[in-house]
């Protein structure tokens, strides 16, 4: 049975949460919000067997198979009757989803070799979400070929009926009228660089240590988050000081946070905010130590109950505003792609997402070399980040628009410097 | 295992130079760096095409059926083509605006002007057509296509360069200036034969005026300060 009951039990459709409304309408021909993960295996993948628990999976996580569909006032899920099919994988990742040439579908499994990698529009659901389906999907491949895989740390049992708690808006249920955060943000530097024709997405995969940099965050006595995001900003903050030292903006990194860790639900729908900490070079030049200081406070400061609650219930206000509900669908699009194209992206630098460290039962382990994360291309910035870890090896995946690479330079020569054994993995110049 | 020389990062063994610095990767110790198995596959993801030829096709036959029916009446009840010819130049400009971008795999605005000028050119010549004495396209309509064009051009070729809004400003204000005296001069020569001057001065002094405090503001930050602090919302 699937869960898409939870609108209503005689109809198999239901809304959008508060963050998945954002991203149809900022959709275009050509870009959309994806996200990748991928598990990567001690085995090549057999595709038959991989199709079958893919089957199962979507059973189980009926979330994930869903058409996007229009009605007057906002988009809208429903059931999705055709069946996903395992995809080849391509060198240029998260392209867009042409979902109606692929049955609607919103989501896409593709092999490579040893690697099955789930690639996500990000208005199903978010990398919490993404995680537990490939998880699942992954667990249910291995029994299939025999392996035991107990429904444990993140795992769901594909025997088990879906629960309700699975698809809540939680945004809904933890906004607070009472407590608005307000919208003001300044613009912050935007990278720049050589676009490349023909939907090129250039990756650059930094492998290293988790020790060294556990390691390393110790000795300043802050969390892995907070050091990479300063290693981050810091190597922004350079690139922008050779690229034009007389016109200073503001660095700003986008660090999403998993409000599951301050709210209890189950869901595996979106349910994420971000924090944005900034560091002005007009205020004067800054060295690491003091990046690595604002970062900290910054992060300490933002990341409490109160004020997540109130920077969600502030984009909660404005959905329920009731002129921007009356507003017809195509009209708020216009809206809400154009606010977006004047002060969404423009309002930070790049996203640095942490999805952390992977956390699957020891037995699924076994069979499992390594996994990774990636963000797709931003609609208007040029480059993202996204860090996972796993066995000890933390993945640090860049995914830019450009064909200059001084930001990643920045950032991994900076690690090598502080003694990180780096090793690259790119799909650039292939 | 081989490492960039500049970075001091480890690379993959089939990498050829260093995707941080793109400095060559040359490793004297392995003789054969293909051999390992890529990390990313092959082949590559198509995005999603237009059918411009399509649509071309599509756009056109809803152009022409106006177009040839206007053509056909007129020639039905007049014997001659009169109206029709304006109705029908004014469609074809319509449709060549609508479909030039599908004339061109890659959308650069230098193009879609000049392919936007043509087809004005083009659609005003055939009003022009029925009447070989009257000369007004070629001493008023072309010059002023064309200004318009060079103007046009100007604009988007400052406003890629990221000029200061303000200054942009001034410098549309002054174009537009200069196309009302030139509409002047242009009508002043065609009708009577010598330049007047007499109403576009209206226009310029004024827009002159706007363009100079522009970039007065444009110099003066405190202004601009004290302006956004009372003013804003």
């Amino acid at each position: 049975m699937l869960i898409f009951m939870e609108e209503s039990d005689q109809t198999n459709w239901y809304k959008l949460d508060n963050a998945a409304k954002l991203y149809p309408a900022i959709s275009s021909r050509r870009w959309m919000s994806i996200y990748r993960l991928s598990i990567k295996l001690y085995e090549p993948v057999d595709k038959d067997m991989l199709q079958r628990a893919l089957d199962i999976t979507v059973n189980r996580i009926g979330l994930f198979s869903c058409r996007l569909k229009s009605g007057m006032f906002w988009y809208y899920f429903e059931k999705n009757p055709n069946r996903a099919r395992i995809e080849e994988d391509a060198v240029n990742p998260c392209i867009h989803m042409q979902s109606r040439k692929r049955g609607g579908h919103l989501f896409r499994v593709r092999v490579y070799d040893k690697r099955i990698s789930l690639e996500v529009f990000h208005s199903v659901a978010d990398g919490h979400g993404g995680v537990i389906f490939l998880k699942t999907l992954v667990a249910e491949y291995l029994k299939q070929k025999g392996i035991f895989i107990p429904a444990q740390r993140g795992v769901l049992d594909c025997s088990e009926q879906p629960s309700k708690e699975e698809t809540e808006d939680a945004f809904l249920r933890y906004y607070n009228k009472k407590s608005v955060k307000s919208w003001k943000e300044s613009r912050a530097y935007q990278v720049s660089g050589t676009s490349e024709e023909g939907h090129t997405l250039y990756i650059i995969n930094g492998l290293v240590s988790v020790q060294d940099i556990k390691q390393l965050a110790k000795k300043h006595q802050v969390s892995i988050t907070e050091y990479l995001t300063a290693v981050y900003m810091y190597a922004l903050y350079i690139v922008q000081c050779h690229e034009n030292p007389l016109k200073i903006r503001p660095v700003k990194v986008s660090v999403p946070i998993n409000l599951r860790a301050f709210f209890d639900t189950k869901t595996l729908r979106n349910f994420s905010s971000y924090v944005n900490p900034e560091i002005n070079a007009n205020w004067g030049s800054y060295n690491f130590d003091e990046v690595l200081y604002v970062v900290h406070h910054f992060l300490r400061s933002e990341l409490t109950k109160k004020n997540l609650t109130a920077k969600m219930s502030k984009n909660v206000k404005a959905e329920k505003n009731i002129l921007v509900r009356i507003l017809p669908l195509h009209l708020k699009n216009m809206a809400i792609s154009t606010i977006y194209h004047m002060s969404g992206e423009s309002r930070m630098t790049s996203a640095l997402s942490n999805i952390g460290l992977m956390d699957m039962p020891e037995e699924m382990a076994a069979h499992i070399e390594r996994f990774d994360a990636m963000l797709g291309a931003p609609r208007y910035n040029r480059i993202n980040c996204a860090v996972c870890a796993f066995k000890g090896v933390m993945n640090i995946c860049f995914s830019s628009t450009i064909k200059e690479s001084n930001v990643e330079r920045e950032f991994f020569t900076f690690l090598v410097k502080q003694g990180v054994h780096v090793k690259l993995e790119t799909n650039r110049g292939k | 295992m081989s490492y960039c020389v500049n970075c001091g990062v480890e690379l993959e063994r089939a990498q050829p130079s260093c995707p941080l610095c793109g400095a060559a990767v040359i490793n004297p110790m392995d003789q054969n760096p293909s051999c390992e198995s890529n990390t990313f596959p092959e082949n590559r993801d198509e995005p999603m095409k237009i059918n411009r030829g399509f649509w071309i096709k599509f756009s056109s036959i809803i152009a022409a059926v106006p177009i040839a029916t206007c053509l056909l009446l007129n020639l039905l009840y007049d014997m001659r083509l009169t109206w029709s010819i304006f109705v029908s130049a004014s469609i074809f400009m319509l449709w060549a605006f609508c479909t030039s971008p599908f004339f061109f795999r890659r959308f650069t605005y230098k193009k879609m002007l000049l392919a936007d000028l043509v087809a004005a050119l083009l659609g005003l010549g055939l009003i022009a057509y029925p009447f070989p004495v009257n000369s007004w396209y070629l001493f008023v309509a072309l010059p002023l296509a064309v200004y318009c064009y060079l103007a046009w051009l100007l604009i988007i070729f400052l406003s890629r360069k990221k000029l200061p809004v303000l200054v942009l400003s001034a410098v549309i204000s002054v174009c537009i200036s200069m196309l009302l005296v030139l509409l002047e001069i242009l009508l002043d020569v065609y009708t009577i034969g010598h330049v007047a001057l007499l109403w576009s001065w209206f226009v310029v002094v004024p827009c002159l005026a706007i363009a100079g405090l522009l970039l007065l503001l444009d110099r003066n930050k405190e202004v601009q300060h004290e302006i956004t602090k009372h003013l804003h919302f």
